[in-house]
């Protein structure tokens, strides 16, 4: 999935090369700001403003090879800081939890992962999908939505893979919760 | 798994901006990026990358994995430095011989920037050419298809040559007339060597198979010759100059392993041509009329004549101001100003330091050619006078032979016609004791008789022997 990118190469000029990564990912990034915002207007202001943060990083002369990460890397610190303006308490009562339990699925592997997605029905999953805490919201999208690959979320979320898989199990298994107890939202 | 992110993934694959939405988030970004534009710096940068990365570098570190690139690169290595270094030693009919003419030579000659570079460069293809020849000639293998393509590729570069001057024309008079004699000299050493190989060749019985490149190089050499412009005294000094300090930084270079007869040989002729500065310097400046008189014994005693000549001379030159106009008539009169006279003799020079050169650096010249032939030791005053007696006794000798013999080719005739006025000429040098002009006239002899002595030699000596008698028998 996250194969070469198509995103200019070496040879082309910079503003070209960004414009480049703006069509050929915008509508990626909006779908995942929706997502973890639910709000279009929010999530559109979220790609705008990510694009104009990287556009300045480029200007101050810092090169980017790949765009695609670096891109998520900052619309996901936009999202958590959207999060941390509405909702800061709720943010660090799910993050304190984690922090409890995590490291004990060692053994946690991709495929147990598979198996409990398996299990879940993902047209009825994504309606729930804004029932979850971002936490894990954020995993899910990232994900199977976005296709990223568990160590690309782990670079991209600053924790270590291991969390990831951990987080990811815990987020589909509250996904289920919530859909077996509200069937219909 | 599948099913589930497939399933999440069409329902998200809804979610999607408007085409308006789209549209404005797009003009707002580009008009962010138009209120905060790239610094130019960094623009400029860019661009300089932009044009490098278009190299072959750029392509190969575009290519993915360490392993392949390095393998890219050892190979685009193989490419850019091995072949070509490899190219160098091939001849006509190797496999790498193009890889030499149409991508070493050309990449060289696109590097020569100056028209005088290009010129220079364009002469040492000719010699180049006519070195592979001369190898394979020595191998048995020169065909006659590579012997014309060597006669092609000498006209070739004789015409980029001839280009290359006229350029520097529009410019330059006084360079284009300085890269004609070297290119005239440069022939003269390749035509010397040529002539000598095929001596030795017949001498040792052997077909010789460059004739025709010898003389298709003839011919561009007279060309060259007679087009040869006259430079400024003061340029052509500096070129001189120029030439003999490559001149000596050479011998410098080469002599630990020259034997030591090469050696003096060749330090003889440098001091030779020094020798022949100072009196150029010092028969510009002596005075309308005054012959320059210094020696040729040393360095150091002709160096301090001229010195002193030239003081003297300023103090004549100065008192006898109000004659200049007179002077002017009298130099028309005798035909060579002194400043043409230094002129010729700087001429003379630059050639002789030229074929030294020559001399120095092509191993195959060395081989082929005596010095002597190449630049004949000056000859002292004594000498010369010697000589000149020597040659008026040749040529009255001469002359009075064929005087009446009338069956002889048109070129015969031509050439007994200049040694005819060769000889008035030392005649007159002798008479006057103009050891400048005795020595150019000397050399313009040397060059001169043997090729019209060649010319008729049976018919001469035929008619010399009936012809005589039977004319004179009716007359008697």
């Amino acid at each position: 999935m996250a194969g070469l990118e198509k995103t200019g190469n070496i040879a082309m000029g910079q503003e070209d090369r960004f414009l480049r990564a703006f069509d050929d990912y915008h509508d990626a990034l909006f779908r995942h700001a929706f997502l973890r915002l639910s709000d279009k207007d929010k999530a559109i202001d979220a790609v705008h403003d990510t694009y104009a943060k990287v556009w300045t990083y480029v200007r101050d002369g810092h090169k980017i090879e790949v765009f695609r990460p670096f891109l998520y890397k900052v619309l996901n610190n936009l999202i958590i800081d959207e999060y941390r303006k509405k909702r800061e308490s709720s943010l660090d009562a799910i993050l304190d939890q984690d922090g409890v339990d995590e490291g004990k699925f060692d053994e946690l592997q991709e495929n147990t992962i598979e198996a409990l997605a398996a299990t879940i029905d993902g047209r009825k999953a994504f309606e729930h999908l804004d029932s979850l805490p971002d936490e894990y919201r954020e995993v899910v999208i990232l994900r199977f939505v976005d296709g990223l690959g568990p160590k690309e979320i782990a670079e991209l979320i600053e924790e270590t893979e291991n969390v990831v898989s951990v987080r990811l199990y815990r987020a589909l298994a509250r996904l289920r919760k919530i859909m077996t107890t509200k069937p219909k939202k | 798994m599948k099913k589930f992110s497939e399933k999440l993934n069409k329902e998200a694959e809804r979610i999607v901006m408007s085409r308006s939405e789209k549209n404005d988030l797009k003009d707002r970004l580009l008009a962010y990026m138009e209120y905060h534009p790239l610094p130019t710096a960094l623009k400029s940068e860019e661009q300089k990358e932009h044009t490098q990365s278009f190299g072959w570098v750029g392509y190969i570190s575009a290519i993915p994995g360490y392993q392949l690139r390095s393998a890219a690169m050892s190979f685009a290595l193989l490419l850019a430095v091995v072949v070509p270094l490899a190219a160098e030693r091939t001849v006509p009919g190797d496999v790498l011989y193009p890889v030499k003419v149409r991508f070493n030579e050309e990449i060289r000659s696109s590097l020569s920037f100056s028209p005088y570079d290009k010129v220079e460069w364009e002469t040492k293809r000719i010699e180049r050419r006519l070195a592979e020849a001369r190898l394979l000639a020595d191998e048995g293998k020169l065909t006659d298809e590579v012997q014309a393509d060597v006669v092609s590729a000498v006209k070739e570069h004789s015409e980029a040559v001839e280009e290359g001057i006229e350029e520097l024309r529009k410019n330059d008079s006084d360079e284009a007339a300085i890269a004609e004699i070297s290119f005239a000299a440069s022939l003269e050493v390749q035509s010397e060597v040529l002539e000598s190989e095929r001596v030795k060749n017949d001498e040792e019985g052997r077909e010789n198979t460059t004739d025709l490149i010898a003389s298709a190089v003839e011919e561009v050499k007279d060309k060259a010759v007679e087009k040869e412009g006259k430079p400024s005294f003061d340029k052509l000094l500096g070129k001189v100059e120029q030439e003999s300090t490559a001149a000596y930084e050479l011998f410098f270079s080469i002599e630990e392993f020259t034997s030591d007869d090469n050696k003096a040989d060749i330090e003889v002729r440098l001091s030779d041509a020094e020798n022949k500065i100072t009196l150029a310097i010092a028969t510009r400046n002596a005075p309308v009329g005054e012959i320059a008189t210094s020696t040729m014994d040393t360095a150091t005693t002709t160096e301090s004549v001229g010195v002193a000549d030239t003081s003297e001379e300023i103090a004549s030159a100065i008192s006898s101001e109000a004659t200049v106009a007179e002077e002017v008539v009298v130099e028309e009169v005798e035909g060579l100003s002194n400043e043409e006279k230094a002129i010729a003799l700087l001429r003379e020079v630059l050639v002789d330091i030229k074929k030294l050169i020559s001399f120095m650096t092509d191993i195959e010249v060395k081989e082929n050619v005596a010095i002597e032939d190449l630049v004949p030791k000056e000859l002292t005053d004594e000498e010369a006078l010697f000589k000149g007696q020597e040659w008026q006794v040749t040529l009255n000798e001469f002359i009075s032979t064929y005087s009446e013999v009338t069956e002889v080719t048109e070129a015969f005739l031509a050439g007994k016609n200049e040694l005819v006025s060769l000889k008035a000429k030392l005649d007159e040098a002798i008479n006057t004791n103009d050891l400048v002009t005795l020595r150019s006239t000397i050399r313009a002899i040397n060059a001169l008789y043997e090729n019209v002595e060649a010319l008729a030699p049976e018919v001469s000596g035929e008619t010399e022997a009936e012809a005589e008698p039977s004319e004179e028998d009716p007359a008697v």
